[in-house]
């Protein structure tokens, strides 16, 4: 066939083009890594690197969520755990001065430990969080729980339920309780404040007859189990929560690995096959300019002479 | 006898002189646009044409006829090169101004999409610490973060379309100073007598404008007895019709820009031109149109639906919560003090049931509306890409066939130059041998 010279040039021209703009790109490929330049190289891969983009950050936050969660769960937890053992004391001296063998100087002394006791116990009951909220007044988040008034007595200072924290898909945690559930009662249970505070004013008073002592010294005793099984029950549910905080992490932690190999598989770049191939591109660009320019130094016009 | 040897002679001197003529011409317009290369026609010198008609002689020819130069030229490979280039240059134009609207929508971390995730994310760390200052802050820086994205796509988008609309104003006025040039040549070449080299001159410079004409709009042509050439676009309007040519411009007309041929007489406008660039433009502005339209869709509902959920809300003073966006044209973050994030229900001040309201939105999937936006264009230009791979081989193995037929080859003209070459110099040679025979016989005393 017969070709003009024109189109021997634009030929050329094309072929150079075209692996000049080859090796551009795989040159971007292997410094960015990324195989995707821009949605148009895979416009569905590319949606898909986005939705798992957003998938890792949802996941990351919720990480967090979980984080802050089992924080307040954990503080939650050890504050009833140190509450529980002022109880389990409160019951050991109400026990001991309610035997027949324990004199009012014993009494009296039982009543000053008993108050030391009952302000640890609020203590216990003010418990803070991280950033400083009460942890056990629902749904406030300032000021403290629980308070004692003028008279002595120690009321909740909170209101309703405490946020619950999205740890993902909808879902939602309670990361701590209400105090009064633990340390309350509900209906006529005694205040475990009330039945320290109660013990501790019988055993202080030595106008009180034995018979009535006595009384006062079985009801308290009767609030102390009370409350210590409401603590053990609190602590239950403190612990399954934390462990289903324990398990979504380890899923989340798991599911970024995968969404992170998938990601990958989808936008990184094969570096040796691009390596390969780029090496390829510049031999055939070379092979093609030399090739062009001894191709193109053969003229008629150079024998004419 | 030697008279006519003479005669003989000098005939081939012009006929050698004129073919090298010619192939200089060519390797001069080698790679001149439109020029088809040129062949000189020479036929045998018709016996007995210099005699009178009553006598003939049978001993010989006289010399060679110089009847023209021909324009080696095939007009079914024009045609098909003209439709090729319409195509490349359609898909080319496409491509080039789909790549703005692409690049108009961001991707990856700066995406709108992660934009709105980011958003229900900072809500979700608002609602896991709903009375802390710190993730408040970062939620507004969201909600800030978001409507800036919203507002440098969309300013981008009307980049873009300004762009693309100056463009095809510019191809309209380019088509329609090439239809008044060839209306000009349809005039000289009426006047132009055919298989001279003017006449070649002229096609030359036609096919030149009609290729360029052909890369803007599609086009039939048609050759009319006198010459001249009749153009008519692929709607069938009358373009180029002897000496008169239609004015092509670009207006504003329902559903984007419509071209409007002879905008003071028949108002013919249409937004199909077939191909060539101006139809890649036309393209590429409805693409660009129809992504401004989507965004500003997804902006509307973004703004309506965060705003109708944190209004829902109560701030920490309990107040009720003001619109998170003002929009959607110029979508703005309008809240700054952390302390007004309504993450409560009212009448509360604390608590997050709104903000876990707020969060739900997720289920919303506005995110996954801006990736499927994202995909369109993408794979609109993806597959612009790909028509522009295919018919810019197409076009040059038709640009190859045509040229094969019409366009120069150096090296063929360089041994036409050397066989023209030596006819001279052979028919120099008769001269001389003539002028010796006169001298034998003048000798002869």
């Amino acid at each position: 066939m017969r070709v003009a010279t024109s189109t021997g040039f634009d030929r050329t021209t094309g072929h150079l083009n075209r692996l000049q703009a080859e090796s551009d790109l795989l040159t971007a490929q292997i410094s960015t890594g990324k195989r995707l330049q821009s949605p148009a190289d895979g416009p569905a891969d590319s949606a898909r690197v986005s939705g798992l983009s957003r998938a890792r950050a949802e996941h990351a936050q919720t990480l967090r969520n979980i984080d802050t969660a089992t924080a307040r769960l954990s503080l939650g937890d050890a504050a009833i755990e140190a509450a529980s053992n002022l109880l389990d004391r409160a019951r050991e001296v109400a026990l001991s001065a309610a035997s027949d063998t324990a004199n009012a100087a014993d009494r009296s002394s039982a009543a000053a430990e008993l108050a030391q006791l009952s302000d640890g116990l609020l203590s216990n009951a003010n418990s803070r969080d991280a950033a400083g909220g009460p942890l056990f007044a629902g749904a406030h988040a300032k000021g403290v729980a629980y308070a004692r008034d003028a008279g002595g007595a120690v009321t909740w200072q909170g209101t309703g339920e405490p946020p619950v924290v999205p740890i993902g898909d909808g879902r939602a945690i309670a990361a701590a309780d209400p105090g009064p559930v633990i340390f309350d009662g509900t209906g006529n249970g005694l205040s475990v404040f009330a039945a320290i505070d109660d013990l501790r004013a019988a055993l202080a008073d030595p106008s009180l007859s034995a018979t009535t002592r006595r009384a006062v010294i079985d009801q308290s005793l009767s609030g102390l189990d009370q409350g210590l099984e409401r603590i053990a029950n609190a602590r239950a549910r403190f612990g399954a929560r934390l462990a289903a905080l324990d398990i979504e992490r380890n899923r989340l932690s798991a599911a970024d690995v995968e969404l992170t190999a998938t990601r990958g598989k989808l936008e990184d770049t094969d570096i040796s096959a691009a390596t390969v191939s780029l090496s390829r591109a510049q031999l055939l660009l070379q092979a093609t300019r030399d090739t062009f320019a001894k191709v193109r130094s053969l003229s008629l016009f150079d024998s004419l002479r | 006898m030697s008279v006519d040897l003479l005669g003989i002679g000098a005939s081939g001197l012009r006929a050698a002189r004129a073919a090298l003529e010619v192939a200089g011409d060519n390797v001069a317009n080698a790679s001149t646009p439109g020029y088809a290369r040129r062949a000189t026609v020479q036929a045998a010198g018709q016996a007995g044409a210099a005699m009178t008609p009553l006598s003939r002689s049978f001993s010989g020819g006289v010399g060679v006829d110089l009847s023209g130069v021909r324009r080696i030229s095939d007009d079914f490979r024009n045609a098909e090169a003209r439709s090729a280039t319409a195509d490349a240059e359609r898909f080319r134009a496409l491509q080039a101004w789909l790549e703005p609207v692409q690049a108009a929508l961001p991707t990856g971390d700066a995406s709108i999409g992660a934009g709105i995730g980011e958003l229900l994310d900072a809500g979700s760390a608002v609602a896991a610490d709903p009375t802390a200052l710190a993730p408040r802050t970062k939620f507004l820086a969201a909600a800030d973060s978001l409507a800036q994205r919203f507002r440098a796509a969309t300013d981008k988008l009307a980049e873009q379309q300004k762009g693309v609309t100056d463009a095809i104003g510019t191809a309209c006025a380019r088509v329609t100073s090439l239809a008044r040039s060839l209306a000009a040549l349809n005039d000289e070449a009426r006047r132009a007598s055919p298989g001279t080299a003017e006449a070649a001159t002229i096609a030359d410079r036609r096919d030149a404008l009609l290729d360029e004409l052909h890369g803007l709009v599609a086009i039939r042509t048609s050759l009319a007895p006198d010459g001249s050439t009749e153009i008519r676009c692929a709607s069938g309007t009358a373009l180029v019709s002897g000496g008169h040519s239609a004015i092509v411009v670009a207006r504003n007309g329902a559903g984007g820009v419509q071209i409007v041929s002879d905008p003071y007489g028949s108002h013919a406008a249409t937004q199909s031109v077939g191909s060539g660039t101006l139809a890649g433009l036309l393209d590429a502005a409805r693409n660009g149109a129809d992504a401004s339209d989507a965004l500003d869709q997804l902006a509307t509902a973004v703004a309506t639906a965060f705003n109708a959920a944190h209004q829902a809300g109560s701030d920490l003073d309990g107040d009720s919560g003001a619109p998170l966006f003002s929009g959607p044209a110029e979508l703005t973050a309008l809240i700054t003090d952390p302390r007004k994030v309504a993450a409560a229900a009212p009448p509360a001040s604390e608590g997050n049931d709104a903000m876990l309201a707020l969060i739900g939105l997720r289920d919303a999937n506005f995110a996954e509306r801006y990736d499927a936006q994202v995909t369109q264009v993408a794979t609109a230009l993806a597959t612009a890409q790909e028509s522009s791979t295919a018919a810019n081989s197409t076009r040059d193995a038709a640009i190859a066939a045509r040229d094969a037929i019409s366009g120069v080859n150096l090296d063929d003209e360089a041994s036409d130059i050397l066989r023209f070459q030596q006819a001279y110099q052979a028919a120099a040679r008769v001269l001389s041998t003539a002028r010796t025979m006169f001298d034998t016989l003048f000798d002869l005393r």
